[in-house]
Order: structure tokens, then sequence, then C-alpha cells
């Protein structure tokens, strides 16, 4: 399938409007907003993946439910996920059926209905969501949830998105109107038009839909800075239902806006530390086999601002711990901060992108959400398909010498109760 | 003004040009046209015995082991990996668990190079020590892990009621103790008796050039050749099969576990096939009870009470066996108002049945969803696979399309009352403060 390159289009009130189109039979109509669970307040930790939920509960036009039955009708699917720096929300449609999804997009951020009965609801949702995905399950959250507290020192990168059950319950609506009114301001919404859809038509419509969403100003986003770690640090809980201890080791990454290069580079070592086994081989007793590397927290690089991680994941023995594992990566760095050595997975590096793009590319959906969330993050929609083509051996070795000499923090979870 | 759907109604689904053969040799191939694509998505199904506990162990083990797609021996994961990226090729390999499973992409001009050498690694061969020790290794976590986790603890206790312990279709994973037992000689016995062409299917989309008509172009014509001459015939290995309701255990039984902090409610129901007539119309019951979130469980139990997260009705469908499950994870406190509002859908649906528009709402997701969803050559080439496997074939799409644009609420109320009685249905629930009754 042929890609065009996508087309920015500022409106009038702010809103960002981006248009990608080609020849497939599905259009992807995606809201990302500049408001993820780092750019909520302390004191309502929660409240932007709260808020993802109330944007289905329907808008001044729309009743609760009809957004889901509207798109469902047409054998549409629905989605909405709270990420660190953005929130996305998505129609996926059959081409022809665009104009129900750019207006129900275009109605929810101009009227969203935000009622007590619906807050109510949705807060117990939410709740019944963290006992489903998180304390119902023995690996619930890990890492993203058990190692940032270790690896952080600020409220902003050490909370998770789910947030405080006590904080949640005590939301008021004035709070959620308040957070949408301040934070999905049109300055920091990009809508994204993607797949089989009739350009003019569907530009227009777009334009004069999204043109009506009220100018406001956008509150400051969260500051993420950090202070560099000082020392290695070290978690551990226990879990029922876990066979053997699983041990997350996480560096933080070079910020991609001011160092793209290192950035990429950290991109490849995590492919290159995954898909070669032999790099782990000649630990003492192969603590570290099976090793999985990703950059990212939900295994996707340029998903997030700076701070971002590069996470290390390895199920091992019983007696072994965090500092054990971190032992090994070290171990296992300093033979790929070795420019002479060669790293054979590098290979067919190009190959791995290729099926890569193409297996996304295919998955309904997905193009037109990572569009909406590089431009949302980075303010350049190709910034989160940035090949890592160009990054060379050298670049590699000046990566993980770079992670040589950082401290780490790691996060053991334990067979237990 | 509110943009009205295109349609009122979706247009009946209409799968890629296609065409298959059955071989002498008992493989089944479909080829799928995809104008355009650079890339052949495959998947080559090969059923497996699972009648013992030894055969489900030596399965499971096969799952973690690489293919001998070069020559090289003994075979080893690292020179697979670089043997199948150097011809712009991926492979997974995964025991599903009474089929394995091959599947993958390739660019289109090396997809009969891949597609020959993944058919002839399904031979008896000698592997590397260190792979053939972490696959057993691999196979062990797993099933420790299943005896472990809560979720399978209740699916296994559903499996063993539903389909009879022992029974292949119960065997989601071999006992430890049996993994311990399998070694290399015994593995090689294994595939020399397993991997054969016979009741295997092998299912493409790749750009063939058929243009607007089924026709056997060339390219589709050397590959179903590599088919055809797959050779290795092992004769009948075929594990026990089931008809849905010969080994059936209805009732309600509760799993202690006292470690988890969830309830987990399941409830089965045996369920016409997809090649029953009656099958449209329980897929209508399943998407409008629970099978989208407009359906009647998701808006009552997330969307007005808050009850759960998710709660899901469909089919859970394997190569001898399928049913109709009802599942959701949920806290504690809230198990009997969600149970209870289950059983009065269930028997709201038996009585009265369906409003003609929840069934026409119902039909247009169904029909609409799965036109959508072959717009992806992962999905239609799964899809097709799947359907392969019951003994269809992509026609079956644009018959189930019309069959569920003629579902009617009475329809819709009589397999209620004949799949979803009282007295027919299997209901498993894990709870913490649970006490036990097997």
């Amino acid at each position: 399938m042929s890609h065009e390159p996508a087309e920015i289009l500022l409106l009038s009130n702010g809103v960002t409007l981006v248009l990608a189109h080609n020849d497939s039979l599905a259009v992807t109509v995606s809201t990302h907003i500049a408001a993820g669970f780092r750019d909520e307040p302390a004191e309502h930790s929660g409240l932007a993946h709260l808020f993802e939920h109330l944007m289905f509960q329907g808008s001044a036009a729309v009743e609760p439910g009809e957004h889901f039955a509207r798109i469902e009708a047409v054998g549409g699917r629905v989605g909405g996920h709270t990420r660190h720096d953005y929130t996305e929300l998505f129609d996926v449609v059959p081409s022809g059926d665009e104009h129900l999804a750019i207006w129900l997009a275009a109605e929810r951020l101009r009227t969203p209905r935000v009622d007590e009965m619906g807050l109510k609801t949705q807060i117990d949702v939410v709740k019944a969501e963290i006992a489903q995905q998180i304390r119902g399950n023995p690996l619930g959250g890990f890492p993203w949830v058990d190692l940032p507290p270790f690896l952080y020192d600020t409220y902003p990168n050490t909370h998770d998105g789910y947030g405080d059950i006590g904080g949640l319950e005590s939301t008021t609506v004035d709070q959620c109107i308040a957070f949408f009114t301040e934070r999905y301001a049109p300055d920091n919404l990009v809508v994204t038009i993607e797949g089989g859809f009739d350009r003019d038509r569907s530009v227009e419509f777009a334009v004069d839909e999204l043109g009506q969403v009220p100018r406001r100003a956008a509150a400051a986003r969260a500051i993420l800075t950090e202070s560099p770690l000082n020392e290695d640090r070290h978690g551990e809980r226990t879990a029922a239902g876990l066979t053997q201890p699983v041990v997350a080791v996480g560096f933080r990454l070079p910020d991609p806006t001011l160092d793209p290069t290192g950035y990429s580079a950290c991109t490849m070592l995590a492919q290159v530390l995954t898909a070669d086994p032999s790099l782990w081989s000649n630990s003492d007793d192969e603590t570290s086999a099976g090793m999985n590397v990703r950059c990212g927290w939900f295994d996707r690089p340029l998903d997030a601002l700076d701070p971002d991680a590069i996470v290390f994941t390895v199920g091992v023995g019983t007696d072994t711990d965090g500092a054990r594992v971190l032992v090994d990566i070290r171990r296992t760095l300093s033979k790929c901060a070795d420019v002479s050595r060669p790293l054979p997975a590098l290979d067919h590096a190009h190959v791995r992108r290729a099926l890569a793009e193409h297996r996304d590319n295919d998955t309904l959906g997905f193009r037109g959400r990572r569009l909406g969330s590089s431009m949302v993050l980075f303010g350049d929609t190709t910034a989160g398909l940035r090949s890592t083509e160009s990054v060379t051996r050298a670049d590699i070795a000046a990566a993980a010498s770079e992670l040589l000499d950082a401290h780490a923090a790691t996060y053991t979870v334990r067979p237990g109760r | 003004m509110i943009p009205q759907a295109r349609s009122r109604m979706p247009i009946p689904v209409v799968p890629p040009q296609h065409v298959e053969t059955t071989a002498a040799n008992g493989s089944r191939t479909v080829l799928l046209d995809r104008p355009g694509s650079d890339y052949a998505e495959f998947r080559v199904a090969v059923p497996l015995p699972r009648g013992n506990d030894l055969d489900a162990a030596h399965a499971d083990v096969l799952g973690g082991l690489p293919l001998a797609v070069s020559s090289r021996s003994p075979v080893d994961r690292a020179t697979t990996e670089q043997w199948v990226l150097s011809r712009n090729a991926e492979l997974d390999v995964l025991v599903d668990p009474d089929t394995l499973i091959v599947t993958g992409r390739a660019a289109s001009e090396n997809l009969c190079e891949v597609l020959q050498a993944i058919l002839g690694s399904l031979v008896p061969v000698t592997y590397a020590d260190g792979d053939f020790e972490r696959a057993r290794s691999g196979a062990l976590r797993r099933s420790a892990m299943f005896d472990a986790h809560p979720t399978m603890a209740v699916r296994r206790s559903l499996l063993e009621h539903r389909w009879g312990r022992g029974d292949p279709a119960a065997r989601d994973t071999a006992p430890v103790e049996a993994i311990t037992r399998v070694e290399p000689e015994t593995m090689t016995a294994f595939v020399s008796r397993s991997l054969g062409p016979t009741g295997s299917h092998v299912v493409i989309s790749a750009d063939f050039g058929m243009g607007g008509c089924a026709d056997w172009t060339p390219s589709a014509r050397r590959v179903a050749h590599i088919v055809a001459s797959w050779s290795g015939d092992v004769g009948p290995t075929r594990s026990v099969t089931n008809s849905a309701g010969e080994y059936v255990q209805t009732g309600r039984y509760t799993v202690a576990a006292p470690n988890d902090s969830l309830a987990r409610l399941r409830l089965s129901a045996a369920s016409p096939p997809r090649s029953n007539h009656r099958f449209a119309a329980m897929q209508v019951l399943a998407v409008l009870l629970g099978g989208y979130f407009s359906s009647r469980l998701v808006q009552e139990l997330r969307e007005l009470r808050g009850d759960v997260y998710s709660i899901v009705a469909g089919f859970e469908t394997r190569r001898t066996a399928s049913h109709f499950v009802i599942s959701a994870d949920l806290p504690p406190d809230r198990l009997e108002s969600v149970e209870s509002v289950v059983t009065s859908e269930l028997k709201q649906l038996r009585a009265d049945g369906p409003t003609t528009a929840e069934v026409a709402a119902a039909v247009r997701y169904a029909v609409g969803s799965l036109g959508l969803g072959l717009t992806s050559q992962q999905s239609v080439t799964h899809g097709t696979a799947n359907l392969v496997s019951s003994g269809l074939s992509p026609d079956w799409w644009t018959r189930h399309g019309i069959d569920a644009l003629n579902v009617t609420p009475q329809d819709v109320r009589a397999v209620a009352q004949d799949f979803l009685h009282p007295q027919q249905v299997l209901t498993v629930i894990s709870h913490p403060g649970g006490v036990e009754h097997r």
C-alpha cells in the first residue's frame, strides 16, 4: 500500500489537523491530546485516565453509549489510551463513514458530557480496571508501574497512570471540567484522519466541525526534569501465581529531541540485545538468557517525552536479584561498547525494520494513531516513525558506553503471597 | 447535524479473490489474492496428537524448537533466524494446543523458497543441545505457570467440566511430569509419526496477480505445487475428537482461589458449529449479549453499574471442539450482582428474545466489523486459516454475512432456548473466599 506524506493544517482556533491519505478501505480518525498522566495534578492522581473514560460518555448532542452505538453500527472500532504524555481517542470505520467519526470527535471536544452519574460510574469502572489489570494479575503493571519510583524522583515521573483510588473517589465534576478546559484546549489537540477518505470533502467537513471547538488557553505542561541518579536503586515485591522471579532493569534514555542520534542508537541497541542471545551467553550461569530489551515503557520507542527509559526484563532463578542481573547487563553492554566487536544482529537490521513497518501499517488504526502521537509529542508526524537506518556501529558503541556510565534502577517480582 | 452512516445496512462481506485445492497428500491450500502487496502472509497448520499427556508434552516442547529451514545440522535457533532474515522473512512457531502453527511473512519474491523450507523442515532432526533444553524449560515454565495462575485455574476447571478431564480439548498445557520425560530421541519419534501433510493446511495471502477473478495464475500454481509435493505422510495420527455435548457436565462449580484478589466468572454452553445454519443466530446472540460495547452486558454491568471493566460473550473455537463462553474477572464483592444480571439476561432472551432494533444493531456490527477486519492482510490470512481448520472456505464469510442479515429476533430466541437453557449451561467461578466444589 502506498502512503502519501501526511499533510498538516493548523486551524484558526489552534487545533492541528493531520491528513494522511492512502488506498485503504478503512479510515482512522484519532484525537491526540497533549495531556498524559504525567500532566495530572498530584492531588488528582489518575485524573487523565479517568477523563479518557469520560470522553466516551457523550456530549450535548450525543447520549451516553451513543458514540459506541453509532461507530459499531458501521462495524467500526472505538478505543482510547492514556500514556505518559498524551491521551489518544480513536475510531476506525469503513471508508465512506469518516464524516461520522470526525463529527463525533469534534462534538465531544466542543461539549463533553460530564455529569455526576457518569463520573460515579466511570470511577467504579476504573476501580474494576485496576482490580483486573493490576491487582488481579501477578505481573500487572510490571514494570511500568513498579520501576519508575526507583528510576525517578519527581511526582510526574514516579506515579502511574491509574493513580490513587482514594483521590479518584473524591474527584468532582467541577474538577473534571477544569481539567478538560485547561488540558483539552485547542492548542493541545491533534486530530488525524488517515486511510482511504475523500480528501477535499473530509477537509472541508473537518475544518468546519473542529473549527467550532472554542479557543482558550492551555495549561502549561508538567515539568518532567529529573536529576541524574547518583546510585543504583533496587526494589522488590512478591506476587501470588508467579512461578519464577522476574527482574526489570531501567536506564534513562537520551532526550530524543536534544540527542536524536543517541536515542536512535539506544533503540538499535535494544534490538541487538534482544535478537542476539549469544551476547548474554558467557554469563557465569546464563542468569540473563532470554533477556528482552525495549525502548519505551509500552514497547514503543519515541512514544513519550524525556525522560524515557530503556527497559530490560528477564525471568531468573530464585537465588538471583536485580543487582546480579545488572552485573550481567553491564558485562553485555561492555561487549557492545567495544566498537571492534562485530554485532551479527546488525546484518539484517534493515530487514527487521521493513518487516516491522509492513506489520505495523497492516494493523488496523496503527498508522493514524502513530502519526497523531508523533505530532502531539514532537510537533512532527514522522518523529515516531524515525528510522534507525543511519545508526552506525560506532553510534551503538557510544550508546552502550553512555549506559555503562549511568546508574540504573531494578525491580524484582518474586513468587509469594 | 449528525452525519448518517453511509448505508443503513452493511453490504455482505466479500472475501478476497482466492483459489483452493486439496492435494493427493491430504493437505489443503487456500491462496488469497492481495494486489499490490510486497509481502506474502502465510499460515501453515499441522494437526498434532494430544490424546495423552506424553503426546501433549511433546507437542508443547515442539512449539519452542527452531525449524530446520537451513541444511545445517544440528538445527539451532541462531542459524534458523539468520536464514529466514536473509530471505526478507520472519517466522513464528507455536502450538495452539492441538495444532502446530507456523505463521509469518516473506518478501513476495522469496515466498516459494521460504514455504519450501518450512514444509521441508517438518521432519525429524537433531537439535542443538542448548535449544532443546531451552524449549523443554520453556514448556515446563508454561505448565507451572498454568498451574499457579488464577486465571488458568478457572480455565482448566471450565475445560475439564466441558470436555471431560483428559480430553485433548481440556489439555491446554501438558503436566510438568510428562514434559520432564521428553528427550531428543522421543521427540524424533514424535515428529516422525506426527508431522505430515495429511489434515494440514496452508493459507497464504499475497499478490498472486489474479486480477478480478479467482484463477490459478502461474504464481499460485507454483505455490500449490510446493504444498502438493510435501511428502512424509504419517498416517492416522489425529487426536480424539469431540462433538459438542458429548462430555458436557453442566451445573455450577466453584474453584477456591485464596491467593487471588478477583472473582472470575466463566459460563459455557454448547454452540452450533459455524457450518450449521443456526450459527448466524447464535453469533448475533453472542454479539448483542456481550460481543461489543453496545451489548446488553457491557452496557448494564460496565456503563450503568460500574461492576466490571470488561465482560465478553463469544466463542472459543478449536480444531476439534468449540463452545460459547461468557467471561468476566471482577472485584469479589460484585460477583453476586454480576451473576444475577447474566442469569436474568439469559432468562429474558429465552422468554422474550431480543428486540428487532437490538438484532439489527448486532447484525450491522457483526457484518460490518467482519468486512473491516478483512482489510488487514494479517487478519484475512489468520481468519481464513481458522475457517479452513473447521473445514470451511473463505466463501463462508459471504454466506455467513447473508445468513446474519436474515436473522430474526425469533431465531435468536430459539437458539437461546435450545443452547442456553439453565440445565445446559456450565458455570465455573473462582473466588478468594470460595469453597471448592468440583
